[in-house]
């Protein structure tokens, strides 16, 4: 099969979709020119400046002109160029976008995506590093994606831009210029869908985004110590596929949960939970997570691998559940 | 006014205490201070005095009985004196009665009636108790071999297969005695194994020539000032002077490892392994870096007479960063031990004995022994070792440093 990057095999998906159906655009800033990770970079050759536009610097604009070109019938895929920066459209994304088709009593749709970057670059600091998936897991009437792989990124992006309600669709800076397998032909990722990495019958890693890829090789340390991990990719965080995690938990007893945000109140704080509620009596030993420490992301390189997990921290966490 | 007594805490690992034997009886009278009862813990046994004085009213509980820290034994009082009759209730009625108070609210919370009973504290996985559930297995006869003992899922199935395939009895030799343990045998059997499975220990080797230490100690008479108490230093007290000076330039031998830090200890207190009948217990000198060899032989003295008649404090027990075990009085040339958890290290020496060595070209004799020094490599590695090692050989070597 073919390869392609990450950021290419998006830009793949924005094409086909804006193709497919007029009514899709994109636009942020310096969408035109395709800065500053290259997603959107060449569209504007095809598409021309009506359907992909470059904007001020101003997020709640961005975000707010996508929930009225939805409700007007359009389908909008703007870009915030860091996530760090949604907290200024919060109130667009939260509130307007996530409630308005509840509060219409189905009589508006709002079928929009807004695509933005999570997760480390490496040195760029406390307010362009974070991730922030677990803060919009919290909110109602907002779906969450977040790829970890080329082929992720451009299936689970053209299902989101054909559902009819707001998605968050949250990608990773430093898997930009990663290249996986992306097949020729069209194909979609459902919501809602787990991918499971391996059958490793000793523990199950459940890992979100960036994280999939170092809990890959985690496992692979540990296979050659005898401990046999499988990996589950979540995928969407919401709708979460909490059936294959149950069912992959069933299977071997032990859990870690991977995330790049912060531990506290994070994705792996809920999926424990679900865990806890459902299978307790299926644990055979405590659930770990593996976590960005509580503090700010810092700019010092050797300061910023320490507080993010990575897959010596994880493979150290699953062996730690062996023996406990 | 009635006054109750209870079993005290005496250190924060005891849970239970067992009764041994009470020296009143009902009716006897008291007096403030005097000893009322004898209770065993898992290091020491330990005599209770009465907090009041008066008449025992009440007592509680029968030797042999294990009681909770706090747990109510015995009632004194006035001898006409009215006392509430609740007072006079055993323990196991007080637990019957703390016991129903759950069971009544987890109907409340709609939890399902008739749950099995607490396991009281002993670590159960989950799904290992599940297992047992099911298969309806005695967890209390299942070994845990998971972080402090917890039953995990492979113990309850090991515990299935050994039942599947009970060892033929033709074939395995028949028991004529069975000796349950004592506690204290529990608590080393536990202890060492945990140390033994968690600490990763390795052994740094070496002899000391220890001509110039004997004449020491000959040339020395025994102490008669208020210091040295008469005593007659033993090669004891060079070893545990020794070891504590150089603990001082290594602290990490001086350390115990907590989680995922390393605590180096203030105080430089030297255990002393003693073997009694009851198993082995390993008193400390406090300090002993900072204290004069004749002090640390009163103290040695004193402990060791105090082990052998079990009249030992828990702090005197609990108190040791660094042990030294001596099988010199046996015909033991050379040995390893085992970590006295938390310690870091612990040193092991031999019998001194004379042996041809070879001095500067020739071959001479001299009184030898031969020490090993085991560390948890988790903490110290073997430079640090080596180092410290050196230093107590040069310090046995030149003994008069030492006065």
């Amino acid at each position: 099969m073919r390869e392609l990057k990450y950021a290419d095999a998006l830009r793949e998906a924005l094409a086909e979709e804006m193709r497919r159906d007029e009514r899709v655009f994109c636009y942020g800033e310096d969408v035109e020119l395709g800065y500053s990770f290259t997603v959107c970079k060449g569209l504007i050759d095809e598409f021309g400046p009506e359907r992909v536009k470059d904007t001020p610097i101003c997020e709640q604009t961005i975000v707010g002109l996508a929930v009225g070109a939805a409700m007007m019938g359009m389908r909008p895929v703007p870009e915030i160029q860091f996530c760090d920066l949604l907290p200024m459209c919060m109130d667009q994304l939260c509130n307007s976008a996530a409630k308005l088709r509840y509060m219409s009593g189905g009589q508006i749709t709002l079928p929009l995506v807004v695509r933005s970057p999570g997760g480390k670059w490496g040195r760029f600091a406390a307010q362009h590093s974070q991730t922030l998936d677990a803060w919009f897991m919290n909110v109602p009437g907002l779906k969450v994606a977040v790829p970890a792989t080329p082929y992720d990124a451009k299936g689970l992006l053209k299902t989101a831009i054909r559902d009819e309600s707001p998605v968050l669709f949250i990608e990773r800076k430093l898997l930009y210029q990663i290249p996986g397998p992306v097949p020729e032909e069209e194909y979609l990722v459902p919501f809602g869908e787990a991918k499971i990495y391996g059958d490793g019958k000793d523990l199950t890693i459940v890992a979100v985004g960036r994280m999939v890829s170092e809990s890959l090789k985690a496992a692979e340390r540990l296979s050659k110590e005898g401990i046999q991990a499988t990996v589950l990719d979540p995928r969407t965080l919401v709708p979460l596929d909490t059936q294959a995690i149950l069912n992959s938990v069933r299977q071997t007893h032990r859990v870690v949960i991977v995330e790049e945000g912060p531990k506290r109140g994070g994705v792996g704080g809920e999926i424990a939970a679900v865990i806890a509620e459902e299978i307790l009596d299926e644990l055979d030993a405590p659930i770990r997570r593996v976590a960005a420490l509580d503090t700010p992301i810092p700019f010092c390189g050797i300061l910023e691998d320490y507080v993010l997990p990575d897959e010596l921290k994880i493979a150290e966490a699953a062996r730690n559940l062996m023996s406990f | 006014m009635a006054t109750e007594v209870t079993i005290p805490n005496l250190g924060y690992t005891m849970t239970v205490a067992k009764i041994l034997k009470w020296l009143k009886s009902v009716g006897d009278p008291i007096k403030a201070g005097e000893i009322l009862l004898e209770i065993e813990t898992d290091k020491v046994n330990y005599g209770i005095e009465s907090p009041a004085g008066g008449v025992v009213r009440a007592i509680l509980a029968e030797p042999g009985e294990e009681i909770p820290v706090g747990g109510r034994v015995a009632i004194i009082g006035e001898e006409k004196e009215e006392i509430d009759p609740r007072l006079f209730q055993k323990i196991e009625k007080e637990k019957t009665v703390a016991q129903a108070v759950p069971a009544s609210a987890s109907r409340e919370t709609g939890a399902t009636a008739g749950s099995p009973p607490p396991e009281g504290r002993r670590l159960i996985s989950p799904l290992a108790r599940k297992i047992a559930r099911d298969k309806g297995i005695d967890l209390s006869s299942v070994t845990g071999s998971g972080h402090g003992g917890r039953i995990r899922v492979v113990d309850v199935e090991k515990f299935l297969v050994g039942k599947k395939e009970p060892l033929s009895s033709a074939q395995s030799p028949e028991v004529a005695e069975m000796i349950p343990m004592t506690r204290m045998r529990r608590l080393i059997a536990q202890r060492l194994a945990q140390s033994f499975h968690d600490a990763p220990h390795f052994n740094l080797c070496t002899e000391v020539d220890m001509q110039e230490a004997l004449r020491f100690l000959n040339e020395l008479p025994p102490k008669k000032t208020a210091e040295g108490g008469g005593v007659k230093l033993s090669l004891n007290d060079l070893f545990i002077k020794v070891v504590a000076l150089n603990l001082r330039d290594v602290p990490l031998l001086n350390a115990r490892l907590k989680e995922d830090r390393i605590e180096l200890l203030k105080e430089i207190n030297v255990g002393l392994a003693v073997a009694l009948d009851e198993g082995l217990i390993v008193p400390s000198i406090a300090k002993a870096d900072q204290k004069r060899l004749w002090e640390i032989a009163r103290e040695r003295k004193e402990l060791v007479e105090r082990a052998r008649e079990g009249r030992l404090s828990l702090s005197e027990i609990e108190r040791g960063t660094f042990t030294v075990s001596n099988l010199g009085m046996y015909d033991i040339v050379f040995f390893t031990s085992i970590l006295n958890p938390p310690q870091t290290g612990i040193l092991s020496i031999g019998k001194t004995y004379d042996r041809p060595v070879v001095r500067k070209g020739e071959i001479v004799i001299r009184p030898i022994v031969e020490m090993s020094l085991a560390i948890d490599h988790r903490v110290v590695d073997g430079a640090v070792g080596a180092g410290f090692l050196q230093g107590v050989k040069n310090g046995l070597e030149n003994p008069y440093a030492l006065l």
